[in-house]
């Protein structure tokens, strides 16, 4: 394979990157905006990124519908949606009354419909698992219960010690095994980078 | 006039000494003394859910979250994306349809190559079908409305969540629980890991997705990235072990950490 596509991606992620993480470190002249033109490089790339997947995003719903598969009709309405969108923001602009009246009309009702099956799914999640099988999960259902109860007004009336009980979970604990996931996860991060960086993991690039 | 900025300094000094335990790690992995592994679970539950998928005839389902890989939760994104070589190449052999939802623009390019030269690398580039890799939105909510779609109305048996998820990933778990698919999940997102470990039949926790392509390919580089990085973590832990104790006696050492 050609060189600078076994080789090209690397060194660009590599110089980039390292322009980016020496600005953070070192004070030179011209690094700082060396580095925002770097990050702006990234966002205009990022800008013809979204319009490849647009275009694929159409091919893949006319396909549906040429072709009639199932539920053929949802891509209809996805396509429509999709050119009235692009049609009004470039005809009246992406904040004018016009713009701003489709997405208040459609587009917040329907987040606000989705995000509020989050509520049915915690119920259902936490019924399915939160059974006390064994000792580590009968300790869980008993710490859940404690602390969901903890925060319940009625359990300041029968006690306060339910809150205190409750604050001491979520302070203490519950902070303490969040903390060292979220350590876990920054070293991972450093780790992950840095082999991407130098090239010895490829599979972003598809390479074997 | 050039010179370290002042306030970093500790900063710079400690990424030296991870980035040097993690090189000389890696060197060490790669002169061939590889360091064992705990072999975790969700990674054999790939396979089995793959196979699972194969027997009842059913299509798998494989996305990386909402992160995007111009932000900062590009990390969890690439490190699913790193996972996907392996999952595309078994889904080849097994003949099975692979959906890959995406909610990043950026990424869609990213899964379409990784893709595409997996079953390339199989042999059997026929069955690699472009319309199954989906750009649905940038939005999370909007995503994980595409998500549920494709996993009500495609006939997923095996799904597979991995990278960064917000509020979406509940919302994905329990629809493939729902479907009958089996889900196998990791999210480095605290927010959602306690819903993967309840929802998901088997679930990475934290930074276990970044170790995932190194379990998978069983690449030296990667083995060895692992052990370098619970050598850090063992550093860490006494460094706050110690600062944990002298600040018991009266010594403070974070002004060490603001130089």
């Amino acid at each position: 394979m050609a060189l600078y596509k076994t080789q090209g991606p690397i060194v660009v992620a590599f110089l980039s990157a390292l322009i980016v993480i020496v600005s953070n470190f070192v004070d030179a002249p011209g690094l700082g905006q060396l580095s925002t033109d770097v990050k702006s490089f990234g966002a205009i790339i990022a800008g013809f990124a979204l319009f490849v997947g647009l275009l694929g995003i159409m091919q893949s719903h006319v396909n549906n519908v040429t072709k009639r598969k199932p539920l053929w009709q949802y891509s209809v309405l996805l396509v429509a949606v999709l050119v009235l969108f692009i049609a009004v923001g470039l005809a009246y602009g992406a904040n004018s009354t016009q713009f701003l009246w489709i997405y208040d009309t459609i587009y917040g009702p329907l987040t606000a419909t989705t995000y509020s099956l989050l509520a049915f799914w915690v119920c259902s999640a936490a019924y399915r698992a939160f059974k006390p099988r064994n000792l580590e999960s009968g300790i869980l259902v008993f710490t859940g219960l404690l602390t969901f109860f903890g925060i319940q007004p009625i359990a300041s009336v029968i006690s306060p010690i339910f809150y205190n009980i409750q604050s001491f979970i979520m302070s203490v604990p519950n902070i303490a095994g969040s903390r060292g996931i979220v350590i876990g996860i920054g070293l991972g991060v450093i780790g992950f980078g840095l082999r991407v960086l130098l090239g010895w993991d490829r599979s972003w690039m598809g390479a074997d | 006039m050039v010179g370290l900025i002042s306030g970093k300094i500790s900063d710079f000094v400690v990424l030296l000494i991870f980035w040097a335990t993690l090189y000389f790690s890696i060197r060490t992995s790669m002169s061939g003394k590889l360091p064992n592994l705990r072999r975790l679970p969700a990674i054999d539950a790939i396979d089995e859910a793959l196979g699972r998928a194969a027997e009842m005839g059913k299509t798998v389902l494989f996305t990386h979250g909402t992160g995007t890989l111009e932000s900062s939760e590009a990390a969890g994104s690439l490190a699913a994306i790193a996972a996907l070589p392996y999952v595309a190449r078994k889904c080849a052999q097994l003949e099975l349809k692979l959906f890959l939802p995406t909610g990043s623009h950026t990424a869609y390019t990213v899964l379409s190559e990784v893709a595409r030269e997996s079953y390339q690398l199989e042999g059997k580039p026929e069955l690699f079908d472009q319309n199954n890799i989906q750009y649905l939105s940038n939005v999370a909510r909007a995503y994980s409305a595409g998500v549920m779609s494709t996993l009500m109305t495609q006939n997923v048996g095996a799904a597979v969540f991995l990278g960064s998820y917000h509020h979406a990933g509940l919302m994905l778990v329990e629809t493939a629980n729902r479907v009958g698919a089996l889900s196998v999940g990791g999210t480095d997102s605290t927010s959602q890991i306690p819903w993967f470990v309840a929802g998901c039949d088997y679930a990475l926790i934290g930074e276990e997705i970044y170790a995932l392509g190194a379990y998978l390919s069983k690449d030296p580089v990667s083995v060895g990235g692992l052990a370098g990085l619970d050598i850090i973590k063992a550093l860490i832990l006494a460094v706050i072990t110690l600062g944990v104790v002298l600040y018991q006696v009266g010594i403070d050492l974070t002004g060490w950490f603001r130089v």
